[in-house]
């Protein structure tokens, strides 16, 4: 069984939003609505003309393997599905929000239209067809790796060999699933991420992973 | 017997006329709460289930027809129109949990306090157990009413029975609240039924396992608000069930001294009680300053909670602790419910609070650390009219719940 994750080259992203509109055509996002299932965080830094920078981070739910928003769900409405993803079941939320403060991502909003709370889902139907999401397969340059991270040939898995990497909010211990490649140059790297940043390789990192995966993978359902 | 008093299962059940059940002067004040609420919940259901919300689809769907209502729809969206939004991302909780909160762990603390009394064996108990624990439940499911409220589809309550989740704190309400509600009026029951053999025999055995009980709720909700790990108001604070009992008392102290004030003051034991309630009051005062000193929400008092804070604080603490000085029981009750509740709304909002900090790649630092400089989703969001109508009706709901018991059973008039 898959395990789907996505890696991002965070400093190729331009802020077209193109991934948000992709997303809002493909899931049927409320019109109007904004950081709704995707949306794109914008850091500026800097105090002098020579060191200033602006960091664009594509963002969305994470996935998390220990997902927080799943454990307090009252009613089983927030689940994990094959590959997981975590889901939500539209006809059995009641509302309750407790899922909206459990998630350290603010990813999660009450869709109107749906009269539910809703999230990303890793475009889980489109990706059975197309094998990818939406936001990254229009993505004009190439922020998004989407793929199963246990396959040692997916291309997240290529993408990530080699590269360091940090998760956000590390310290909740949810282990997300969204990995953010740090630049390459050092230099860069020191002057745009700040301090306090775990990089991560995946070789080291794999283990971890996989041990947290394996305590909830049997909640995994069919999608 | 007494003519106009039917007994029915050791109860002794008043007989009156629908004027008197239903249009006495306590139950049309709560007609007038629940009015406004009535009209908050109708603004509340037209905005979830009235309005119309579009995506791409729809449009695609509507063609050319609905053209106007579509338009409508466009606009308020795509111009990001507050009057739209029930639920802020940056505070999915609000004014309707605040009330839940607040009248819920109010009445329930103010059930353990009369239990302990009974305990304990304090004479006032005997006279004024019925009429407080009536009061207490009565003013719990006037919260319950509020969290029902909150639910944007609660029709789907039933998957919590069909789909059970015991690891989860909202969902452990459900066997509690089962198990707490009915148990609470067998309590009161058998503090007024007539069987008084049966009754002596189990008084102590309730007692100590409605504190049981109470004692579980607490902690449950504690776990409730401490599951949200990425809430560091919440997380972080310690032993959260403990605050929530001894602020809930406080709560509970000054709803019964309102009562008191209002319902009591004719009673031969009025004096008896009101010296109680005072030295409770005082205790407990003491208690939550020690708390907030320590360990509590001092810690945000730079952040833009402070006015709610220090309001708090004087209006629910300091003042009264004065006017209770120089036995103002029913000022002081006043002073403590405004004063609580304040400390509720702080509780909420303060909680939602996160991230405090959204440093690029970092996590949110303890609460202790966060950068005022940097606050960006912590700035007080006022509540929707419609919402404070609606926890105005819950007041309401919770003081006709009371009535309409007080009336057909007598509460005020059981010493046991």
């Amino acid at each position: 069984m898959a395990n789907y994750a996505m890696a991002l080259e965070y400093q190729n992203c331009i802020d077209c939003r193109a991934c948000e509109v992709a997303c809002k055509d493909e899931n049927g996002v409320m019109i109007g609505a904004d950081k709704q299932r995707i949306w794109v965080g914008v850091v500026e830094g800097g105090k002098t003309l020579a060191d200033m920078f602006v960091n664009f981070y594509p963002s969305q739910c994470n996935h998390c393997v220990d997902a927080p928003c799943v454990t307090v769900c009252p009613t089983g409405a927030s689940h994990f599905v094959e590959g997981g993803i975590v889901k939500v079941d539209y006809d059995m939320c009641i509302i309750c929000k407790g899922c909206m403060e459990a998630c350290p991502y603010e990813a999660r909003f009450v869709d109107e239209t749906k009269h539910a709370v809703d999230k990303c889902t890793f475009c889980d139907g489109r990706i059975q067809e197309f094998g990818t999401t939406a936001c990254s397969a229009t993505c004009p340059t190439k922020v998004r790796t989407f793929g199963d991270i246990d396959d040692e040939n997916s291309d997240i898995r290529k993408r990530l060999d080699g590269r360091e990497f940090f998760v956000l909010k590390e310290n909740e211990d949810t282990m997300p699933k969204l990995f953010y490649l740090a630049p390459e140059d050092k230099e860069l790297q020191k002057r745009t991420m700040g301090e306090g940043i775990k990089l991560h390789t995946w070789d080291k990192f794999e283990k971890k992973y996989k041990t947290e995966t394996a305590k909830r993978r049997e909640e995994w359902k069919e999608a | 017997m007494e003519r106009g008093i039917k007994e029915c299962c050791g109860l002794n059940i008043k007989s009156v006329s629908f004027a008197e059940l239903f249009l006495n002067k306590t139950m049309l004040i709560a007609y007038v709460l629940l009015a406004v609420g009535l009209i908050g919940w109708f603004e509340l259901f037209g905005l979830r289930f009235g309005h119309e919300f579009v995506n791409t689809t729809d449009l695609v769907e509507a063609g050319g027809n609905h053209a106007a209502v579509m338009a409508e729809a466009l606009k308020e969206q795509i111009f990001h129109m507050h009057h739209i939004e029930e639920v802020p991302r940056e505070e999915p909780w609000g004014i309707f949990v605040a009330q839940y909160t607040y009248l819920l762990y109010g009445g329930s603390a103010l059930i353990v306090l009369v239990a302990l009394a009974e305990l304990a064996g304090l004479h006032i108990a005997h006279k004024a157990s019925a009429a407080l624990m009536t009061l207490g439940i009565s003013l719990a499911l006037g919260g319950m009413i509020s969290i029902a409220s909150d639910w944007g589809n609660p029709i789907n309550i039933y998957w919590m029975i069909l789909n059970p989740q015991p690891q989860s704190g909202m969902w452990m309400m459900l066997p509690l609240y089962a198990i707490y509600i009915p148990f609470t009026f067998i309590e009161i029951y058998f503090l007024m039924t007539n069987k008084r053999e049966l009754a002596k025999k189990l008084a102590l055995p309730l007692v100590v396992i409605g504190l049981g009980i109470d004692m579980a709720e607490f902690y449950i909700q504690g776990i409730l608000f401490q599951l949200n790990e990425a809430r560091h108001l919440w997380v972080d604070f310690p032993t959260l069930w403990i605050y929530f009992l001894i602020t809930g008392a406080l709560s509970g102290v000054a709803f019964a001294m309102i009562y008191s004030g209002l319902a009591l003051k004719d009673k031969s034991w009025s004096a008896e009680l009101n010296e109680t309630l005072k030295k409770a009051a005082m205790v407990l005062i003491v208690l939550v300053g020690i708390y907030e000193a320590v360990a509590g929400f001092g810690k945000i008092g730079e952040a833009p909670f402070t006015t709610m804070f220090w309001g708090y604080i004087i209006v629910g603490l300091v003042l009264p602790l004065g006017l209770l000085a120089v036995n103002q029981n029913f000022l002081a009750g006043i002073l403590i419910a405004i004063g609580t509740f304040a400390a509720r709304e702080l509780f909420v909002y303060g909680g939602n609070a996160e991230p405090m900090t959204n440093r690029f790649g970092m996590g949110p630092e303890a609460f202790s650390t966060y950068n005022v400089a940097e606050l960006k989703n912590a700035i007080y969001t006022a509540p929707h009219t419609m919402e404070v109508m609606v926890i105005i009706a819950c007041v309401g709901v919770g003081i006709a719940i009371f009535k309409l018991l007080d009336t057909l059973l007598d509460v005020s008039n059981q010493p046991h």
